[in-house]
Protein backbone atom coordinates (compact mmCIF):
# COMPACT_ATOMS: atom_id res chain seq x y z
CA UNK A 1 0.00 0.00 0.00
CA UNK A 2 2.63 2.33 1.00
CA UNK A 3 4.27 1.69 -2.46
CA UNK A 4 1.00 2.67 -4.59
CA UNK A 5 0.69 5.94 -2.53
CA UNK A 6 3.86 6.59 -2.72
CA UNK A 7 3.69 6.27 -6.64
CA UNK A 8 0.42 8.19 -6.64
CA UNK A 9 2.17 10.79 -4.77
CA UNK A 10 4.61 11.60 -7.61
CA UNK A 11 2.69 11.30 -11.11
CA UNK A 12 0.46 14.20 -8.70
CA UNK A 13 3.87 16.09 -8.38
CA UNK A 14 4.61 15.16 -11.50
CA UNK A 15 1.57 16.12 -13.14
CA UNK A 16 1.79 19.40 -11.00
CA UNK A 17 5.42 20.09 -12.38
CA UNK A 18 4.55 19.23 -16.06
CA UNK A 19 1.69 22.04 -15.54
CA UNK A 20 3.89 24.67 -14.18
CA UNK A 21 6.38 24.01 -16.79
CA UNK A 22 4.16 24.07 -19.78
CA UNK A 23 2.30 27.40 -18.50
CA UNK A 24 6.15 28.89 -18.00
CA UNK A 25 6.82 27.72 -21.45
CA UNK A 26 3.62 29.42 -22.89
CA UNK A 27 3.37 32.89 -20.98
CA UNK A 28 7.03 33.54 -21.62
CA UNK A 29 5.67 34.94 -24.85
CA UNK A 30 3.40 37.74 -23.10
CA UNK A 31 6.74 39.07 -21.71
CA UNK A 32 8.28 39.96 -24.75
CA UNK A 33 8.61 43.42 -24.91
CA UNK A 34 6.20 45.15 -27.11
CA UNK A 35 3.56 43.29 -28.60
CA UNK A 36 4.52 40.03 -29.35
CA UNK A 37 3.11 39.25 -33.17
CA UNK A 38 5.02 42.22 -34.19
CA UNK A 39 7.88 41.15 -32.66
CA UNK A 40 7.92 37.93 -33.68
CA UNK A 41 6.93 39.27 -37.14
CA UNK A 42 9.14 42.02 -37.66
CA UNK A 43 8.45 45.08 -38.86
CA UNK A 44 8.75 44.37 -42.71
CA UNK A 45 6.91 40.70 -43.90
CA UNK A 46 4.03 41.68 -41.45
CA UNK A 47 1.45 39.74 -43.00
CA UNK A 48 -2.13 40.47 -41.57
CA UNK A 49 -3.50 37.30 -41.81
CA UNK A 50 -0.31 34.97 -40.25
CA UNK A 51 -0.44 37.75 -37.15
CA UNK A 52 -4.23 36.75 -37.23
CA UNK A 53 -3.57 33.21 -36.67
CA UNK A 54 -0.35 33.88 -34.45
CA UNK A 55 -2.32 35.91 -32.36
CA UNK A 56 -5.50 32.98 -32.29
CA UNK A 57 -2.75 30.36 -31.82
CA UNK A 58 -1.09 31.99 -28.27
CA UNK A 59 -4.61 33.25 -27.41
CA UNK A 60 -3.35 36.74 -27.24
CA UNK A 61 -6.55 39.15 -26.39
CA UNK A 62 -8.03 36.48 -24.42
CA UNK A 63 -8.00 36.40 -20.38
CA UNK A 64 -4.49 34.18 -19.69
CA UNK A 65 -6.26 31.59 -18.03
CA UNK A 66 -9.28 30.67 -20.98
CA UNK A 67 -5.59 31.39 -23.28
CA UNK A 68 -3.36 28.94 -21.13
CA UNK A 69 -6.14 26.35 -21.02
CA UNK A 70 -6.78 26.74 -25.07
CA UNK A 71 -3.59 26.01 -25.68
CA UNK A 72 -2.13 23.51 -23.50
CA UNK A 73 -5.82 21.74 -24.95
CA UNK A 74 -4.19 21.84 -28.30
CA UNK A 75 -0.56 20.95 -27.18
CA UNK A 76 -1.72 17.60 -25.20
CA UNK A 77 -3.67 16.85 -28.58
CA UNK A 78 -0.14 17.46 -30.49
CA UNK A 79 -1.00 20.46 -31.82
CA UNK A 80 1.54 23.23 -30.82
CA UNK A 81 1.17 25.41 -33.28
CA UNK A 82 3.16 26.25 -36.98
CA UNK A 83 6.09 28.15 -37.99
CA UNK A 84 6.00 31.65 -38.87
CA UNK A 85 8.96 31.60 -40.75
CA UNK A 86 7.06 32.28 -43.97
CA UNK A 87 8.94 29.74 -46.70
CA UNK A 88 8.63 26.44 -43.93
CA UNK A 89 5.19 26.95 -42.38
CA UNK A 90 5.45 23.62 -41.07
CA UNK A 91 3.40 22.35 -38.32
CA UNK A 92 5.76 22.10 -34.96
CA UNK A 93 5.09 18.76 -34.50
CA UNK A 94 5.59 17.76 -37.87
CA UNK A 95 9.35 19.35 -37.62
CA UNK A 96 9.57 17.80 -33.65
CA UNK A 97 8.86 14.56 -35.08
CA UNK A 98 11.06 14.77 -38.38
CA UNK A 99 13.48 15.72 -35.86
CA UNK A 100 13.29 13.51 -32.58
CA UNK A 101 15.10 10.56 -34.65
CA UNK A 102 18.59 12.01 -35.03
CA UNK A 103 18.53 13.25 -30.93
CA UNK A 104 17.12 10.09 -29.55
CA UNK A 105 19.66 8.81 -31.22
CA UNK A 106 22.30 11.00 -30.76
CA UNK A 107 21.55 11.40 -26.96
CA UNK A 108 21.05 7.31 -26.44
CA UNK A 109 24.76 6.79 -28.13
CA UNK A 110 25.68 9.07 -25.86
CA UNK A 111 24.48 7.69 -22.76
CA UNK A 112 25.82 4.22 -23.29
CA UNK A 113 29.01 5.14 -24.21
CA UNK A 114 29.46 7.48 -21.25
CA UNK A 115 27.89 5.04 -18.70
CA UNK A 116 30.50 2.12 -19.99
CA UNK A 117 33.36 3.93 -20.59
CA UNK A 118 33.29 6.01 -17.53
CA UNK A 119 32.43 3.29 -15.12
CA UNK A 120 35.43 1.47 -16.73
CA UNK A 121 37.40 3.87 -15.97
CA UNK A 122 36.09 4.92 -12.48
CA UNK A 123 36.89 1.17 -11.40
CA UNK A 124 40.69 1.66 -12.88
CA UNK A 125 41.14 4.88 -11.05
CA UNK A 126 39.81 3.40 -7.79
CA UNK A 127 41.86 0.12 -8.21
CA UNK A 128 44.84 1.74 -8.96
CA UNK A 129 44.32 4.81 -6.73
CA UNK A 130 46.79 7.36 -6.38
CA UNK A 131 49.26 5.87 -8.76
CA UNK A 132 49.94 8.04 -12.32
CA UNK A 133 47.54 6.29 -13.90
CA UNK A 134 44.70 7.29 -11.08
CA UNK A 135 46.09 11.25 -11.42
CA UNK A 136 46.33 11.11 -14.79
CA UNK A 137 42.42 9.63 -15.34
CA UNK A 138 41.40 12.89 -12.88
CA UNK A 139 43.12 15.04 -14.46
CA UNK A 140 41.78 13.96 -18.11
CA UNK A 141 38.24 14.03 -16.54
CA UNK A 142 38.35 17.38 -14.94
CA UNK A 143 39.73 18.50 -18.95
CA UNK A 144 37.18 17.33 -20.77
CA UNK A 145 34.33 18.33 -17.99
CA UNK A 146 35.65 21.69 -18.01
CA UNK A 147 35.59 22.54 -21.91
CA UNK A 148 32.82 24.04 -23.84
CA UNK A 149 30.89 21.45 -25.35
CA UNK A 150 31.51 23.06 -28.84
CA UNK A 151 35.10 23.03 -27.96
CA UNK A 152 35.24 19.41 -27.92
CA UNK A 153 33.36 19.17 -31.18
CA UNK A 154 35.91 21.41 -32.57
CA UNK A 155 38.69 19.90 -31.55
CA UNK A 156 37.25 16.51 -32.70
CA UNK A 157 36.56 17.97 -36.22
CA UNK A 158 40.30 19.56 -35.89
CA UNK A 159 42.10 16.16 -35.46
CA UNK A 160 39.55 13.54 -36.92
CA UNK A 161 38.29 15.34 -39.74
CA UNK A 162 40.58 17.71 -40.84
CA UNK A 163 43.86 16.44 -39.47
CA UNK A 164 43.75 12.33 -39.97
CA UNK A 165 40.33 12.92 -41.77
CA UNK A 166 38.76 9.50 -40.35
CA UNK A 167 35.62 11.15 -39.77
CA UNK A 168 33.33 13.63 -41.70
CA UNK A 169 33.01 16.71 -40.10
CA UNK A 170 29.01 17.19 -40.09
CA UNK A 171 25.95 16.19 -42.18
CA UNK A 172 23.19 13.75 -41.33
CA UNK A 173 22.23 10.25 -43.24
CA UNK A 174 19.37 8.35 -41.11
CA UNK A 175 19.95 5.37 -39.96
CA UNK A 176 17.25 3.33 -41.80
CA UNK A 177 19.11 5.03 -45.50
CA UNK A 178 22.68 3.92 -44.58
CA UNK A 179 23.72 2.70 -41.39
CA UNK A 180 27.32 2.80 -42.10
CA UNK A 181 27.05 6.57 -43.40
CA UNK A 182 24.50 7.71 -40.49
CA UNK A 183 27.29 5.80 -37.80
CA UNK A 184 30.40 7.35 -39.33
CA UNK A 185 28.56 11.02 -39.00
CA UNK A 186 27.61 10.05 -35.18
CA UNK A 187 30.61 9.33 -34.11
CA UNK A 188 32.22 12.89 -33.64
CA UNK A 189 29.28 14.31 -32.58
CA UNK A 190 28.58 11.13 -29.76
CA UNK A 191 32.18 10.85 -28.68
CA UNK A 192 32.28 14.85 -28.66
CA UNK A 193 29.31 14.60 -25.82
CA UNK A 194 30.39 11.65 -24.02
CA UNK A 195 33.55 12.87 -23.17
CA UNK A 196 31.78 15.48 -21.38
CA UNK A 197 29.50 13.06 -19.36
CA UNK A 198 31.87 10.52 -18.80
CA UNK A 199 34.10 12.93 -16.29
CA UNK A 200 31.66 12.78 -13.75
CA UNK A 201 30.55 9.52 -13.93
CA UNK A 202 34.03 8.42 -13.65
CA UNK A 203 34.51 10.34 -10.75
CA UNK A 204 31.89 8.98 -9.10
CA UNK A 205 32.46 5.55 -9.76
CA UNK A 206 35.83 5.87 -8.60
CA UNK A 207 34.64 7.48 -5.44
CA UNK A 208 32.16 5.30 -4.74
CA UNK A 209 34.35 2.36 -5.78
CA UNK A 210 36.53 3.63 -3.23
CA UNK A 211 34.19 3.59 -0.32
CA UNK A 212 32.52 0.29 -1.11
CA UNK A 213 35.76 -1.74 -1.34
CA UNK A 214 36.52 -0.53 2.44
CA UNK A 215 32.95 -2.26 3.54
CA UNK A 216 33.54 -4.87 6.05
CA UNK A 217 31.85 -7.28 4.05
CA UNK A 218 34.98 -6.72 1.26
CA UNK A 219 37.35 -7.50 3.70
CA UNK A 220 35.50 -10.82 5.16
CA UNK A 221 35.38 -12.11 0.93
CA UNK A 222 38.96 -11.23 0.92
CA UNK A 223 39.43 -13.12 4.25
CA UNK A 224 37.62 -15.55 2.86
CA UNK A 225 39.97 -16.10 0.17
CA UNK A 226 37.65 -15.01 -2.94
CA UNK A 227 39.34 -14.35 -6.17
CA UNK A 228 39.84 -10.35 -6.71
CA UNK A 229 37.84 -9.98 -10.01
CA UNK A 230 35.00 -11.97 -8.08
CA UNK A 231 35.53 -9.39 -5.75
CA UNK A 232 35.40 -6.05 -7.41
CA UNK A 233 32.85 -6.79 -9.95
CA UNK A 234 30.16 -9.10 -7.91
CA UNK A 235 30.40 -7.47 -4.51
CA UNK A 236 32.24 -3.86 -4.33
CA UNK A 237 30.58 -2.83 -7.97
CA UNK A 238 26.97 -3.66 -7.26
CA UNK A 239 26.99 -1.72 -4.21
CA UNK A 240 29.39 1.24 -6.11
CA UNK A 241 26.56 1.80 -8.62
CA UNK A 242 24.14 2.56 -7.23
CA UNK A 243 24.84 6.06 -6.80
CA UNK A 244 26.18 6.57 -10.15
CA UNK A 245 23.06 5.61 -11.79
CA UNK A 246 21.07 8.43 -9.98
CA UNK A 247 24.81 10.57 -11.30
CA UNK A 248 24.23 9.23 -14.81
CA UNK A 249 20.30 10.25 -14.94
CA UNK A 250 21.11 13.80 -13.44
CA UNK A 251 23.39 14.17 -16.44
CA UNK A 252 20.50 13.79 -18.65
CA UNK A 253 19.87 17.73 -17.92
CA UNK A 254 23.50 18.51 -18.93
CA UNK A 255 23.25 16.13 -22.34
CA UNK A 256 19.87 17.98 -23.09
CA UNK A 257 21.86 21.61 -23.33
CA UNK A 258 25.08 19.47 -24.64
CA UNK A 259 22.93 18.05 -27.67
CA UNK A 260 21.61 21.67 -28.32
CA UNK A 261 25.03 22.89 -29.04
CA UNK A 262 26.89 19.57 -30.46
CA UNK A 263 23.88 19.63 -33.05
CA UNK A 264 24.49 22.80 -34.15
CA UNK A 265 28.47 22.35 -34.49
CA UNK A 266 28.20 19.10 -36.24
CA UNK A 267 24.89 20.75 -38.33
CA UNK A 268 22.79 17.60 -37.25
CA UNK A 269 19.00 18.11 -38.45
CA UNK A 270 17.90 17.28 -34.46
CA UNK A 271 15.65 19.22 -31.79
CA UNK A 272 18.24 21.16 -30.55
CA UNK A 273 19.76 22.86 -33.93
CA UNK A 274 15.56 23.49 -34.04
CA UNK A 275 15.73 25.22 -30.78
CA UNK A 276 18.89 27.37 -32.17
CA UNK A 277 17.53 28.36 -35.61
CA UNK A 278 14.29 29.16 -33.98
CA UNK A 279 15.60 31.65 -31.66
CA UNK A 280 17.91 32.97 -34.07
CA UNK A 281 14.82 33.11 -36.84
CA UNK A 282 12.56 34.74 -33.74
CA UNK A 283 9.84 31.62 -34.83
CA UNK A 284 7.72 31.59 -30.91
CA UNK A 285 6.27 28.38 -31.58
CA UNK A 286 9.09 26.47 -33.02
CA UNK A 287 10.75 27.60 -29.57
CA UNK A 288 7.91 27.21 -27.07
CA UNK A 289 7.41 23.88 -29.12
CA UNK A 290 11.03 22.54 -28.75
CA UNK A 291 11.65 23.93 -25.66
CA UNK A 292 8.80 22.42 -23.97
CA UNK A 293 9.53 18.74 -25.53
CA UNK A 294 12.94 18.79 -24.15
CA UNK A 295 12.18 20.03 -20.73
CA UNK A 296 8.79 17.46 -20.73
CA UNK A 297 11.08 14.58 -21.64
CA UNK A 298 13.63 15.76 -19.18
CA UNK A 299 11.15 16.29 -16.13
CA UNK A 300 10.18 12.54 -17.18
CA UNK A 301 14.02 10.87 -17.13
CA UNK A 302 14.61 12.72 -13.77
CA UNK A 303 10.80 11.24 -12.25
CA UNK A 304 11.85 7.50 -13.49
CA UNK A 305 15.74 8.13 -12.04
CA UNK A 306 13.98 9.11 -8.82
CA UNK A 307 11.33 6.36 -8.64
CA UNK A 308 13.99 3.59 -9.69
CA UNK A 309 16.68 5.06 -7.03
CA UNK A 310 14.25 4.85 -4.28
CA UNK A 311 12.82 1.87 -5.56
CA UNK A 312 16.37 0.14 -5.28
CA UNK A 313 18.24 1.53 -2.38
CA UNK A 314 16.64 0.51 0.68
CA UNK A 315 17.85 2.94 2.82
CA UNK A 316 15.66 5.28 1.17
CA UNK A 317 12.52 5.22 3.09
CA UNK A 318 9.61 5.06 0.72
CA UNK A 319 6.67 7.42 1.65
CA UNK A 320 8.96 9.96 3.50
CA UNK A 321 9.97 13.47 1.83
CA UNK B 1 45.95 36.16 -17.52
CA UNK B 2 43.25 37.69 -18.30
CA UNK B 3 42.89 40.01 -15.47
CA UNK B 4 46.10 41.43 -15.96
CA UNK B 5 46.33 40.97 -19.49
CA UNK B 6 45.11 44.36 -20.52
CA UNK B 7 48.18 45.59 -18.19
CA UNK B 8 51.28 44.04 -19.98
CA UNK B 9 49.81 43.62 -23.44
CA UNK B 10 48.30 46.85 -25.54
CA UNK B 11 48.14 46.33 -28.82
CA UNK B 12 44.22 47.38 -29.41
CA UNK B 13 41.80 44.33 -30.37
CA UNK B 14 40.17 46.81 -32.88
CA UNK B 15 42.87 47.49 -35.26
CA UNK B 16 41.73 46.42 -38.60
CA UNK B 17 45.09 45.30 -41.04
CA UNK B 18 43.21 43.60 -43.75
CA UNK B 19 46.62 42.70 -45.59
CA UNK B 20 47.70 40.69 -42.50
CA UNK B 21 44.64 38.71 -42.33
CA UNK B 22 44.59 34.99 -40.78
CA UNK B 23 47.74 35.16 -40.00
CA UNK B 24 49.61 32.36 -38.42
CA UNK B 25 50.70 32.65 -34.77
CA UNK B 26 53.80 34.76 -34.96
CA UNK B 27 56.13 36.90 -32.62
CA UNK B 28 54.25 39.97 -33.45
CA UNK B 29 50.51 38.20 -32.41
CA UNK B 30 50.76 35.55 -30.38
CA UNK B 31 47.20 33.83 -31.29
CA UNK B 32 47.68 35.01 -34.68
CA UNK B 33 44.78 37.08 -36.40
CA UNK B 34 41.42 37.31 -37.70
CA UNK B 35 39.77 37.67 -41.13
CA UNK B 36 39.84 41.38 -40.41
CA UNK B 37 44.00 40.98 -39.59
CA UNK B 38 42.73 41.75 -36.10
CA UNK B 39 45.51 40.63 -33.46
CA UNK B 40 43.35 37.57 -31.90
CA UNK B 41 45.55 37.36 -28.71
CA UNK B 42 44.39 41.03 -27.68
CA UNK B 43 40.87 39.97 -28.66
CA UNK B 44 40.80 37.18 -26.62
CA UNK B 45 41.80 38.92 -23.41
CA UNK B 46 39.19 41.20 -24.46
CA UNK B 47 36.75 38.55 -24.86
CA UNK B 48 38.08 37.12 -21.95
CA UNK B 49 37.37 40.00 -19.45
CA UNK B 50 33.59 40.17 -21.27
CA UNK B 51 33.25 36.19 -20.59
CA UNK B 52 34.24 36.72 -17.19
CA UNK B 53 32.27 39.69 -16.42
CA UNK B 54 29.04 38.12 -17.65
CA UNK B 55 29.87 35.14 -15.97
CA UNK B 56 30.59 36.59 -12.24
CA UNK B 57 27.52 39.08 -12.49
CA UNK B 58 25.41 36.63 -13.06
CA UNK B 59 26.13 34.49 -10.06
CA UNK B 60 26.60 37.25 -8.17
CA UNK B 61 22.71 37.81 -9.54
CA UNK B 62 21.82 34.19 -8.89
CA UNK B 63 23.36 34.41 -5.39
CA UNK B 64 21.70 37.36 -4.40
CA UNK B 65 18.22 36.10 -5.02
CA UNK B 66 18.92 32.64 -4.30
CA UNK B 67 20.66 32.88 -0.56
CA UNK B 68 17.79 34.58 0.91
CA UNK B 69 15.31 32.85 -0.26
CA UNK B 70 17.28 29.41 0.92
CA UNK B 71 17.62 31.61 4.10
CA UNK B 72 13.89 32.37 4.50
CA UNK B 73 12.63 28.72 3.56
CA UNK B 74 14.75 27.00 5.66
CA UNK B 75 13.99 29.18 8.53
CA UNK B 76 10.43 29.23 8.25
CA UNK B 77 9.77 26.29 7.44
CA UNK B 78 5.96 24.83 6.88
CA UNK B 79 3.67 26.79 4.29
CA UNK B 80 6.57 29.01 3.04
CA UNK B 81 9.57 26.88 2.80
CA UNK B 82 6.78 24.53 0.82
CA UNK B 83 5.86 27.39 -1.68
CA UNK B 84 9.34 28.70 -1.85
CA UNK B 85 11.14 25.27 -2.99
CA UNK B 86 8.11 24.15 -5.44
CA UNK B 87 9.18 27.38 -7.00
CA UNK B 88 12.83 26.33 -7.04
CA UNK B 89 11.72 22.86 -8.79
CA UNK B 90 10.01 24.50 -11.61
CA UNK B 91 13.36 26.12 -12.45
CA UNK B 92 14.88 23.52 -12.05
CA UNK B 93 12.74 21.24 -14.04
CA UNK B 94 14.05 23.07 -17.11
CA UNK B 95 17.57 21.86 -18.71
CA UNK B 96 20.06 24.56 -17.35
CA UNK B 97 20.75 25.96 -20.47
CA UNK B 98 17.28 25.50 -22.15
CA UNK B 99 16.12 27.75 -20.15
CA UNK B 100 18.89 30.09 -20.64
CA UNK B 101 18.27 30.18 -23.85
CA UNK B 102 14.42 30.48 -23.25
CA UNK B 103 15.08 34.17 -21.33
CA UNK B 104 17.34 34.83 -24.37
CA UNK B 105 14.63 34.56 -26.92
CA UNK B 106 11.92 36.23 -24.82
CA UNK B 107 14.34 39.35 -23.99
CA UNK B 108 16.77 39.48 -26.91
CA UNK B 109 20.22 39.52 -27.41
CA UNK B 110 22.69 41.58 -24.99
CA UNK B 111 25.12 41.55 -22.51
CA UNK B 112 22.32 42.71 -19.86
CA UNK B 113 20.07 39.68 -21.32
CA UNK B 114 22.52 36.97 -20.77
CA UNK B 115 23.61 38.08 -17.46
CA UNK B 116 19.79 37.98 -16.30
CA UNK B 117 19.35 34.19 -18.19
CA UNK B 118 22.11 32.84 -16.82
CA UNK B 119 21.70 33.93 -13.14
CA UNK B 120 17.67 33.22 -13.46
CA UNK B 121 19.06 29.35 -14.09
CA UNK B 122 21.24 29.41 -11.34
CA UNK B 123 19.05 30.90 -8.46
CA UNK B 124 17.23 27.57 -6.96
CA UNK B 125 21.15 25.94 -6.40
CA UNK B 126 22.03 28.42 -3.99
CA UNK B 127 18.75 28.53 -2.64
CA UNK B 128 18.46 24.62 -1.94
CA UNK B 129 21.84 24.26 -0.34
CA UNK B 130 21.23 26.91 1.83
CA UNK B 131 18.37 26.05 2.99
CA UNK B 132 19.44 22.28 3.75
CA UNK B 133 22.24 24.26 5.53
CA UNK B 134 19.95 26.37 7.39
CA UNK B 135 17.52 23.41 8.32
CA UNK B 136 20.24 21.81 10.21
CA UNK B 137 21.66 24.65 11.85
CA UNK B 138 18.33 25.97 13.21
CA UNK B 139 18.40 22.93 15.48
CA UNK B 140 21.20 24.06 17.55
CA UNK B 141 21.30 24.86 20.94
CA UNK B 142 22.81 28.73 19.83
CA UNK B 143 20.05 29.64 18.00
CA UNK B 144 17.06 28.40 20.07
CA UNK B 145 19.02 30.63 22.52
CA UNK B 146 19.26 33.39 20.58
CA UNK B 147 15.15 33.19 20.15
CA UNK B 148 14.70 32.65 23.57
CA UNK B 149 16.29 36.35 23.94
CA UNK B 150 13.91 37.43 21.74
CA UNK B 151 15.58 38.81 18.77
CA UNK B 152 13.49 38.91 16.01
CA UNK B 153 14.13 36.35 13.00
CA UNK B 154 15.63 38.70 10.32
CA UNK B 155 18.41 39.23 13.07
CA UNK B 156 18.44 35.56 13.72
CA UNK B 157 18.87 34.90 10.03
CA UNK B 158 21.26 37.19 9.28
CA UNK B 159 23.40 37.62 12.24
CA UNK B 160 23.31 34.17 13.83
CA UNK B 161 22.65 31.65 10.62
CA UNK B 162 23.72 33.72 7.37
CA UNK B 163 27.56 33.58 9.01
CA UNK B 164 27.46 29.64 9.22
CA UNK B 165 26.37 28.75 5.43
CA UNK B 166 29.23 31.24 4.33
CA UNK B 167 31.76 28.23 3.81
CA UNK B 168 28.98 26.54 1.91
CA UNK B 169 28.14 29.65 -0.25
CA UNK B 170 31.62 30.23 -1.24
CA UNK B 171 31.81 26.68 -2.15
CA UNK B 172 28.70 27.54 -4.34
CA UNK B 173 30.02 30.10 -5.66
CA UNK B 174 32.68 28.80 -7.22
CA UNK B 175 31.31 25.63 -8.49
CA UNK B 176 28.62 28.06 -10.07
CA UNK B 177 31.14 30.23 -11.73
CA UNK B 178 32.61 27.69 -13.56
CA UNK B 179 29.30 26.43 -15.14
CA UNK B 180 28.30 30.27 -15.59
CA UNK B 181 31.44 30.83 -17.48
CA UNK B 182 30.66 27.69 -20.00
CA UNK B 183 26.51 28.60 -20.01
CA UNK B 184 27.95 31.77 -21.33
CA UNK B 185 30.14 30.24 -23.62
CA UNK B 186 27.57 28.65 -25.35
CA UNK B 187 25.33 31.02 -25.64
CA UNK B 188 27.87 33.56 -27.28
CA UNK B 189 28.89 30.70 -29.67
CA UNK B 190 25.33 30.51 -30.76
CA UNK B 191 25.12 33.69 -31.44
CA UNK B 192 23.04 34.56 -28.41
CA UNK B 193 25.99 36.47 -26.24
CA UNK B 194 27.64 39.38 -25.86
CA UNK B 195 27.05 41.37 -29.82
CA UNK B 196 30.22 42.35 -31.89
CA UNK B 197 32.44 44.23 -31.67
CA UNK B 198 32.29 43.02 -27.99
CA UNK B 199 32.30 39.67 -28.17
CA UNK B 200 33.46 37.41 -25.59
CA UNK B 201 35.49 34.48 -26.16
CA UNK B 202 32.66 31.83 -27.29
CA UNK B 203 31.77 34.61 -29.71
CA UNK B 204 35.17 34.25 -31.00
CA UNK B 205 35.41 30.76 -31.43
CA UNK B 206 31.83 30.90 -33.22
CA UNK B 207 33.70 33.37 -35.78
CA UNK B 208 37.04 31.10 -36.40
CA UNK B 209 34.88 27.71 -36.71
CA UNK B 210 34.63 27.89 -40.25
CA UNK B 211 38.01 28.80 -40.68
CA UNK B 212 39.06 25.62 -39.14
CA UNK B 213 40.89 24.36 -42.04
CA UNK B 214 43.07 26.86 -43.03
CA UNK B 215 43.18 29.35 -39.72
CA UNK B 216 43.35 26.88 -37.05
CA UNK B 217 44.40 29.09 -34.33
CA UNK B 218 41.28 31.32 -34.55
CA UNK B 219 38.98 28.52 -32.83
CA UNK B 220 41.42 26.85 -31.13
CA UNK B 221 43.18 29.64 -28.28
CA UNK B 222 40.13 31.66 -27.42
CA UNK B 223 38.48 27.85 -26.98
CA UNK B 224 41.67 27.26 -25.23
CA UNK B 225 41.45 30.47 -22.47
CA UNK B 226 37.46 29.71 -21.86
CA UNK B 227 38.94 25.88 -20.77
CA UNK B 228 41.38 27.16 -18.52
CA UNK B 229 38.64 29.86 -17.22
CA UNK B 230 36.74 27.16 -16.18
CA UNK B 231 39.39 25.04 -14.75
CA UNK B 232 40.45 27.42 -12.21
CA UNK B 233 37.51 27.72 -10.05
CA UNK B 234 36.47 24.18 -11.22
CA UNK B 235 39.71 23.25 -9.38
CA UNK B 236 39.12 25.89 -6.24
CA UNK B 237 36.57 24.56 -5.47
CA UNK B 238 37.14 20.82 -5.46
CA UNK B 239 39.85 22.16 -2.81
CA UNK B 240 37.54 23.80 -1.18
CA UNK B 241 35.20 20.80 -0.97
CA UNK B 242 37.93 18.96 0.53
CA UNK B 243 39.11 21.40 3.26
CA UNK B 244 35.26 22.12 3.95
CA UNK B 245 34.14 18.11 3.73
CA UNK B 246 36.34 16.20 6.39
CA UNK B 247 34.44 12.88 5.17
CA UNK B 248 35.90 13.08 1.72
CA UNK B 249 39.54 13.51 3.27
CA UNK B 250 41.64 11.05 2.27
CA UNK B 251 39.39 9.18 -0.35
CA UNK B 252 40.45 11.70 -3.38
Amino acid sequence: MALLAFILRRIASLILVLLAVSFLVYASVLLIPGDPVTAILGAEGYDPVIAAQLRHELGLGEPLPVAFAGWLERAIVGDLGTSVVLSTRTSISTLLMQRLPVTMELAVLTMVMAVVLGVLLGIVAALRRNTKLDICVSVASLTTYSMPPFFRGILLILFFSIYIKIFPSGGYFSFLEDPVRNLTLMALPALSLTLGLMGVITRFTRSSMIEAMEKEFITTATAKGLPERLIIFRHALRNALIPVVTVAGLQFGALMGGVVITETVFGLPGIGSLLVQGILERDYPVIQGATLFVTITFVLVNTAVDMLYSLIDPRVKIGGR
Amino acid sequence: MITIGPIVYTVNPFTVNTINKLAPPNLNDFFGTDLLGRDLFARSILGGEISLYISTVSVIFSLVLGVPLGLIAGYSKGMVDEVIMRIMDIILAFPGLVLALLVVAVLGIGINNAIIAIGFTGIPIFARIVRSVVLKISELDYVEAARALGFNRWRIMIRHILPNVSSVIILQFTLSLAAAILTEAALSFLGLGAPAPLQSLGGIVQEGFPFLQNAWWYAIFPGILITVAVLGPNFLGDGLRDLLDPKLRGSS
